[in-house]
């Protein structure tokens, strides 16, 4: 899970890239399942105000959590380019709505550095590190802080 | 130690394990046959360890093979008749297998396992110097004590074995109930307790693998083919675009599916016996060290149930099970006390009912005091005393799985029971099990758990409200009630903040599913197929409000101000079918209540996925399931909405109860309700009886009836039915010439017998007043209007009695008696003339005085005045001025008079209201107009007055 852990010989890792909002942020491909745009999801009420529902994957129930939302970013408008990132949970899958997606990046892990106490209006606990292209900053998300349940919803 | 082979040892732990439950049963069989050795049993036995040894040394493991090895020993020695089995050697050999099974679980450490406590008894037996070497009491104590606490380890705190043995687990079968997070079951000895104590977090031992049939693997392998061959065709279809051919396909892949189903169902199924199995042992060890004499029965071994129930009822049987032992008999002499044999009896019992399996445990013991325990619920603050007050002693019985009562030690004392019920029901829940209790002081309790065979596929109700759907488990499922628009204001009341409906005469408390889930509360408009919001302040109230607290947009301001429009030109918008309730009535083990919901639908066959854990704090639902259109319906867990809703049985019994005083003022002031069957004897007069009078109806033909010495008579389930009409009596029109005839049968003088008669029949319920003057004459007993047509109220009883004056020679009429000369006086409270009348000539013409009242009110009267005279009362239920419930707690409360029989009669038995009657002291009750069984009652109950 943790993105700055180098291979045993390569230091590059692959960085898949969306915006939550405006901001950029990634996580290392091999932790994601697949992307799918299916929006046609079942509200399930007094759930946690970031879970926007529950969606059938294949016979699966994956519960689709508003990554604007649990960011502290305001919700995520089902659009067009809206995306669910489906990412593998202990026992469970969790798709991860964001606004559109960005390019797979190769970053060097050596580059990799240390994330800051805020980045863009979201609360640096949720990455693991940033990374820096020419254009670019971004935001290395840490999955298992992102899906960790909270003490008493959102 | 290195294990070698992973596939090998496993092969070795499973095989082992299944030895082990062998054996403990067949020590008991040994135990229990003594001297009298059955050599085939000791031989199993003895194989069974020998396998065991075996495998241990191949496998290196020194101590098992030690172990077993000592028991093969004695074994062989009992099987050579050089040893006689007896308790002690017994207790020794359990104790033997409990220590290799634990060793088995936990091989990896096997070898460093200290057992020379077993092996130092295990070869002094062997040496000869048994039953001196173990002298009767030392031994007593400690293997007595330490048998349990085995087991207690064993049931409540299973072992992580799969985790230490390196043998790749395959993943457990979806978490269908989300995983038991059990609380360990508090315990019921100080011995238990430090067993108990340290284990906090126990899981539930799972086996790795499963024994299947072959015939059931080859059934299955065939449906797989069959399945393989359909979607060939279908695929084909779908290219050739042959519609008709694809309905074909389509149902055969639905038939090869079903039946796969059923077959991976039958897969996952285990005898229940590999639970019980473990019970006599549990009630011998825990009996001896209790000192009591109990015998357990089991029946039912063989009834299966779904593996992931058939693990998960292992530990509440245990408990429930134990405290039957503990709690529930009586020690030997308490029980010679109460007259009852010294040895108590248990009986486990598994069976089939209506789709689900029922295990029942009964004991013989001292039962459970529902005072008591009320009493003591509401010394906790559990519940109030006024709730206590109007609870009937089934609910108080079930006080003992309130949470939080299990916590006061106390209980104990006062009742015996109560520890820890609470955790047994929570995990019976959890398993859609339902539990209740029946018990009576002195004579025993009887628990029953309700089980679904499989958790699954389940059937399911759906519904809709807010725009989603949702899954109703059939289980919880009591029936659909729809309430008009038009009857929504009289039929739903508001009791304080609580909103109930009247059903058949009793307070259902109601929950609107959108309020509980804070979903969207939207009603259906059938008119435009679309949902609404809904903007309803409470149920009752049909008229839309717009509150100066909502802005309401300009488009639903329109909305309204069409729809009063609509109402002004007479229309009523609120009256259209959009505006009736749709109730789903729903029971949890404690409690009934109706869910509102916006629609309801189908019935469906389900499969239960579990929910994220990012919802698990969702308490409303018990997962989620995926609908034939691939979107996800989530299933609701009705007693989590109930507590949600924070109505519990209690809560709701209260409140019903204010709203019930004046609904039993509305009934009283209306007339009884009869259940009539109305039918032809010919096409000029309808007739009818009272529905509850008939057997049953038979449809026959004229050829089949037999003149027979002048009766007519036909075949019927291998006897003859005499056959009458009403004519044979009556100066009535003549059975109507026609070949299709009906046969009503009835059952007079326990004898069946058929009246003829013609259709239409039609069973209806009705409140006329029964006019028993105008049209009296033989055979009728008077009339009746129903639907304008007058109707004749046949009386079944006296054809026959005029007929077949034979069958009623033994008519036990009552003499007056020779020594006193006393006429038995019998007090009648009735308020129908009718009735009452029909009933006091029953009553004479056996000979009886009858003294009439009728009301309660007078009835009373009339009993202080007679009293001397008066030897037993039949009342009627719905009275003006005191109804019978009220006479009978009237004269229950007056020491004076609360030694007479109570006969309630009633035309419409509701099991509630006879549980009300018992509960205020009525003694039988009888149905209107079944005049044998009322009359038989009366002569018992006068005979053991004089």
């Amino acid at each position: 899970m943790n993105q700055t852990k180098p291979t045993t010989n390569k230091t590059l890792v692959e960085l898949a890239t969306f915006y939550v909002g405006e901001a950029l942020c990634g996580m290392d491909i091999l932790n994601i399942q697949e992307i799918n745009r299916l929006m046609d999801m079942t509200k399930v009420p007094q759930a946690p105000s970031y879970v926007t529902g529950i969606l059938n994957l294949r016979g699966q129930i994956v519960t689709i959590i508003d990554l604007g939302k649990k960011l502290g970013l305001g919700s995520t408008d089902a659009t067009l380019s809206s995306r669910n990132i489906i990412v593998s949970s202990p026992g469970e899958h969790v798709g991860l709505l964001v606004t559109r997606l960005s390019d797979v990046v190769s970053a060097d892990t050596e580059k990799i550095e240390r994330a800051p106490a805020n980045m863009g209006g979201i609360q640096g606990e949720f990455f693991s590190g940033v990374y820096k292209t020419d254009d670019k900053l971004i935001g290395i998300l840490d999955i298992n802080k992102v899906l960790r349940l909270e003490e008493h919803g959102h | 130690m290195q294990i070698e082979d992973d596939e090998i040892l496993q092969g070795f732990i499973e095989e082992s394990l299944e030895h082990l439950a062998d054996i403990e049963t067949d020590l008991l069989a040994i135990e229990k046959a003594g001297a009298n050795i059955d050599e085939n049993l000791v031989n199993k036995v003895f194989r069974a360890a020998h396998s065991i040894k075996g495998g241990a040394g191949f496998m290196g493991l020194t101590v098992i093979q030690e172990l077993s090895h000592a028991m093969e020993n004695i074994l062989g020695m009992i099987r050579s008749r050089k040893l006689v089995p007896n308790p002690e050697i017994v207790n020794i050999l359990l104790q033997g297998s409990d220590k290799l099974e634990s060793m088995i679980n936990n091989i990896l450490s096997s070898n460093d396992e200290d057992i020379t406590e077993h092996l130092v008894p295990l070869n002094a037996i062997a040496d000869g110097n048994t039953c001196q070497a173990a002298a009767p009491k030392p031994i007593a104590d400690p293997v007595v004590d330490a048998a349990p606490e085995a087991l207690i380890n064993k049931a409540a705190l299973p072992e992580p074995v799969q985790q230490e043995v390196a043998v790749p687990v395959p993943p457990k079968p979806e978490p269908i109930v989300p995983p038991v997070s059990m609380t360990p079951m508090p315990a019921m000895s100080p011995a238990a307790d430090e067993v108990n104590s340290p284990a906090q977090t126990p899981q539930p031992k799972a086996d790795t693998s499963i024994r299947v049939p072959v015939s059931l693997l080859d059934s299955l392998m065939t449906l797989a083919g069959e399945l393989v061959l359909s979607r060939n065709q279908l695929l084909q279809t779908i290219g050739s675009n042959d519609l008709r051919n694809a309905e074909a396909v389509g149902q055969r892949i639905d038939l090869i599916t079903s039946e796969l189903q059923e077959a991976i169902m039958l897969t996952r199924m285990q005898p229940i016996g590999n639970v019980f199995s473990k019970f006599p042992r549990v009630v011998r060890d825990l009996s001896k060290q209790l000192n009591k004499t109990i015998e357990l029965t089991i029946v039912g071994n063989d009834v299966e149930l779904d593996k992931t129930i058939i693990e998960s009822i292992n530990d509440p049987l245990t408990h429930l099970i134990r405290n039957s032992v503990d709690h529930g008999i009586e020690m030997p002499a308490d029980r010679k006390l109460a007259g009852k044999s010294d040895k108590g009896i248990i009986i486990l019992k598994a069976y089939h009912e209506a789709g689900q399996v029922v295990i029942q445990i009964h004991d013989d013991g001292k039962g459970l005091d529902g005072e008591a325990l009320a009493a003591s619920a509401v010394s906790k603050g559990l519940i109030t005393a006024e709730q206590s007050m109007i609870m009937s002693d089934k609910e108080k019985v079930n006080l003992i799985f309130l949470p939080g009562f299990s916590m006061a030690k106390k209980v104990t004392d006062v009742s015996g029971r109560g520890v820890g019920m609470d955790v047994v029901k929570t995990n019976l829940d959890k398993l859609g099990g339902q539990v209740d209790i029946l018990s009576a002081v002195g004579s025993g309790t009887t628990i029953s758990i309700k089980l679904p065979l499989t958790l699954a596929i389940i059937p399911c109700q759906i519904i809709t409200t807010g725009g989603e759907r949702y899954a109703i488990p059939q289980v919880n499922l009591e029936e659909l009630l729809r309430i008009p628009a038009n009857q929504v204001k009289q039929r739903v009341e508001k009791v304080g903040n609580a909103e109930v409906v009247r059903l058949r005469g009793n307070l259902l408390p109601l929950i609107r599913l959108a309020d509980v889930i804070e979903a969207d509360r939207t009603y259906w408009d059938q008119k435009e197929a679309g949902q609404k919001e809904d903007r309803r302040g409470s149920i009752a109230d049909r008229r839309g409000k717009i509150s100066p607290f909502f802005k309401t947009t300009h488009k639903e301001q329109e909305e309204e101000n069409e729809s009063i429009t609509a109402e002004r030109s007479g229309t009523d918008r609120r009256l259209s079918a959009s505006s009736a309730l749709n109730i789903v009535v729903v029971s949890t083990s404690s409690m009934k209540y109706g869910l509102i919901v916006d629609r309801l639908q189908d019935s469906e066959e389900i499969v239960i996925k579990p929910l994220g854990r990012h919802l698990q704090q969702c308490k409303g639902y018990a997962g989620a399931t995926i609908m034939g259109d691939g979107r996800i319906a989530l299933i609701l867990d009705v007693s989590n909405l109930a507590r949600m809703a924070h109505l519990t049985s209690i809560d709701g019994t209260d409140r019903a109860n204010e709203v019930a005083l004046a609904a039993a003022e509305l009934t009283r002031t209306q007339k009884d309700k009869q259940a009539l069957l109305i039918f032809r004897s010919s096409e000029q007069e309808q007739f009818t009886v009272p529905l509850n009078q008939v057997e049953r109806i038979e449809k026959i033909k004229r050829s089949e009836i037999e003149n027979m010495g002048g009766k007519r008579v036909m075949q019927y389930r291998g006897g003859s039915l005499a056959l009458v009409t009403i004519d044979d009596l009556s100066t009535v029109h003549p059975l109507a010439d026609q070949d299709d005839l009906l046969v009503i049968v009835f059952n007079i003088c326990s004898k069946p017998v058929g009246l003829l008669a013609i259709g239409p029949i039609d069973a209806i319920e009705i409140t006329s007043e029964v006019d028993g003057v105008t049209l009296r004459q033989p055979g009728i007993m008077g009339s009746i209007i129903i639907d304008g047509h007058t109707t004749m109220f046949v009386d079944v009883f006296e054809i026959v009695q005029t007929l077949y004056p034979n069958w009623f020679a033994e008519k036990p009429v009552f003499d007056v008696d020779k020594n006193s000369g006393i006429v038995p006086t019998i007090l009648i409270a009735e308020d129908s003339n009718f009735f009452r009348n029909q009933v006091k000539s029953y009553m004479t013409e056996s000979g009886y005085k009858v003294i009439e009242g009728a009301d309660g009110a007078i009835a009373w009267e009339l009993l202080q005045k007679h009293f001397d005279e008066i030897s037993i009362l039949v009342t009627d239920i719905e009275m003006p001025n005191m109804n019978g419930f009220e006479l009978t707690e009237t004269i229950r409360k007056d020491p004076k008079y609360n030694k007479i029989p109570i006969i309630a009669l009633t035309t419409l038995a509701a099991d509630e209201d006879i549980a009300k009657g018992k509960a205020v002291g009525i003694d039988e009750y009888h149905i209107k107009l079944d005049k044998e069984k009322l009359m038989s009652c009366v002569h018992d109950y006068i005979k053991r007055v004089f």
